[in-house]
């Protein structure tokens, strides 16, 4: 039994209008005027791109849907619906050519391998769009698949901006109704659909509810695991998510630079990203 | 004696010191049409805030000339900018530099760094080592730079000092924005100003700045508290406003006629007891 229900409430229209502000002048602060993101038909990428049509006018947001052939269909019927129903014209990009075209010659590779290559690939038509359209791309990665490292590092982690990734999945679900989101949308069970049948809480191994509200004692609260466990937190489950924060950790930040001269990147060689801007 | 006073809450543009002085001119323009006795920027407001390695790029003497050339802007009002001053021993400060009448009269280096969660001061400036009140045409003036007012001790040292009115420049970021629409932090900011007023019969002069760097939301909400912890006037939330408020020196007097916590404060006895705590003496 996990304690659930404690400080993860949020603001839906505060929370929203916050996020409107900053998207409008982290974008127009490096000079662009337009956003593209990948629309997967899911939760997390249709609050990114109703947020982005508040900020900037559907008509400046380029969502763009990219199926393999073996997605589930329902995720580019959702991606579809989700644009149309706020006013974008979705792009489709199907990537099944040249997925299949590498494994032709890496027949062995698992489906772990072949997930990440279609994160990768979906990223790297998301920057082309970039260059090409002047667009500035937007990540879709929330508060828990950040602390978990439950994505593709520089697949679906790669982003210039990242709307929601202070919000947990169960706070997003809740900004997500408030945005008056398509309720095929918001009541679909979450998947990363980089195979059949796959479901981001069966594969977790843990509920998003669960987890988010141990992470909220573990990293927002600082709480110690002896504290957990007095309030109700199963041992296991705690030290099982404690190891996986750790494990994760190089997922968020940038490669490390092996210190030679006097003045390093990201060591000693210290600016904010407006710097550029 | 009534003074009116701007509060300019704005946007700095980090680390554009040719834009920002510009904006400065503009804002002070704009005051001046409208009477302002006082004008008052947000901590940094020269230079913006999370400057990092851009602290050396953007610093300036007390004496710089386009510093000068803002007050004499400014003419008959007072004036209150931010930025990142430049000792003559090369030590960089986050100061807020006063003026009247075009000419410098108090530089107050932040005593209190913020290095901890988003923040990381102490690694970029100095620390000021001093704080005091000075006599103004606005009354007696204490100047604090944001975290320098969450430590009560400089706040009394202020009010002992003769502070009256007590102007605290900001740059805060939303920190834990939950149910209620308001970041917990600015609750926190409103309830500890608003105590402070109220029990020591000052007026306080809050001004936050707008805009996002890198992520962080500053909230804005500038405000004037009175004396009975009364709001005078208040600013939106993250938008840019000039908004205009009057103290009364008068309205000190009653509120200190009323709550004599300043007349009875004991000196001595707080020196000694300090004294003790300092030198690690057991309680009797």
């Amino acid at each position: 039994m996990t304690p659930r229900g404690t400080g993860l409430t949020i603001d839906c229209a505060a929370t929203a209008d916050v996020i409107v502000r900053a998207l409008r002048r982290e974008v127009e602060r490096v000079g662009f005027s337009k956003v593209t993101l990948g629309l997967s038909g899911g939760l997390d990428s249709a609050v990114v791109a109703s947020l982005a049509a508040r900020a900037f006018g559907p008509e400046n947001v380029i969502p763009i849907c990219m199926p393999y052939v073996k997605s589930n269909p329902e995720s580019l019927t959702h991606g579809k619906l989700v644009a149309v129903s706020l006013g974008m014209q979705p792009r489709v990009e199907d990537i099944t050519r040249q997925i299949d075209l590498y494994f032709e010659s890496h027949p062995d590779a698992n489906r772990a391998r072949r997930g990440n290559k279609m994160a990768r690939e979906r990223m790297t038509i998301l920057y082309d769009c970039s260059m090409a359209e002047g667009a500035l791309v937007l990540g879709t990665s929330n508060k828990t698949e950040l602390l978990l490292g439950y994505s593709t590092i520089f697949g679906d982690s790669a982003a210039a901006l990242m709307p929601i990734g202070d919000l947990y999945k169960t706070q997003v679900f809740a900004l997500a109704e408030s945005l008056g989101l398509p309720r095929e949308i918001r009541e679909k069970v979450p998947s990363a659909d980089l195979w059949e049948g796959q479901s981001d809480e069966a594969e977790l191994g843990f509920l998003y509810a669960d987890v988010d509200a141990l992470l909220l004692e573990l990293v927002d609260r600082r709480q110690r695991p002896q504290a957990l466990h007095d309030i109700g937190f199963e041992p296991g489950f705690v030290e099982q998510i404690r190891a996986r924060l750790r494990q994760q950790q190089y997922k968020r930040k940038m490669p490390v630079v092996i210190k030679l001269s006097s003045r390093t990147v990201d060591k000693d060689f210290l600016y904010p990203r407006d710097w550029s801007g | 004696m009534v003074s009116k006073i701007a509060l300019i809450q704005c946007d700095p543009r980090l680390g554009d010191l040719e834009n920002n002085f510009e904006m400065h001119r503009l804002k002070i323009a704009e005051a001046v049409a409208e009477g302002a006795d006082l004008i008052v920027f947000p901590e940094l407001s020269l230079t913006g805030y999370l400057l990092q390695d851009m602290v050396p790029d953007v610093s300036m003497a007390a004496d710089d000339p386009r510093l000068c050339a803002l007050a004499e802007a400014a003419g008959g009002a007072a004036l209150c900018v931010g930025g990142i001053e430049e000792s003559r021993r090369h030590a960089q400060y986050i100061a807020c530099f006063y003026f009247e009448g075009g000419n410098l009269r108090h530089v107050h280096r932040k005593v209190y760094l913020a290095s901890y969660g988003v923040f990381d001061e102490a690694r970029y400036v100095g620390r000021g080592d001093h704080i005091r009140a000075i006599d103004s045409t606005v009354g007696r003036l204490g100047l604090t730079i944001c975290e320098d007012t969450w430590h009560p001790s400089a706040i009394n040292i202020l009010l002992l000092d003769g502070a009256e009115l007590i102007v605290v420049q900001t740059a805060s970021p939303v920190r834990e924005l939950r149910e209620g629409g308001l970041p917990q932090n600015a609750q926190t900011w409103r309830d500890t100003l608003r105590s402070y007023a109220r029990l020591y019969g000052v007026y306080i002069v809050f001004v936050n700045r707008v805009g996002t760097e890198d992520g962080l939301v500053y909230w804005g909400q500038s405000t004037i508290l009175g004396p009975h912890g009364e709001c005078v006037v208040e600013a939106p939330l993250y938008d840019e406003a000039v908004v205009y408020g009057e103290v009364d020196r008068e309205r000190v007097r009653q509120a200190r006629l009323t709550n004599p916590v300043l007349r009875d404060e004991r000196i001595d006895f707080t020196i000694r007891e300090l004294r003790r705590i300092q030198n690690g003496e057991d309680q009797e």
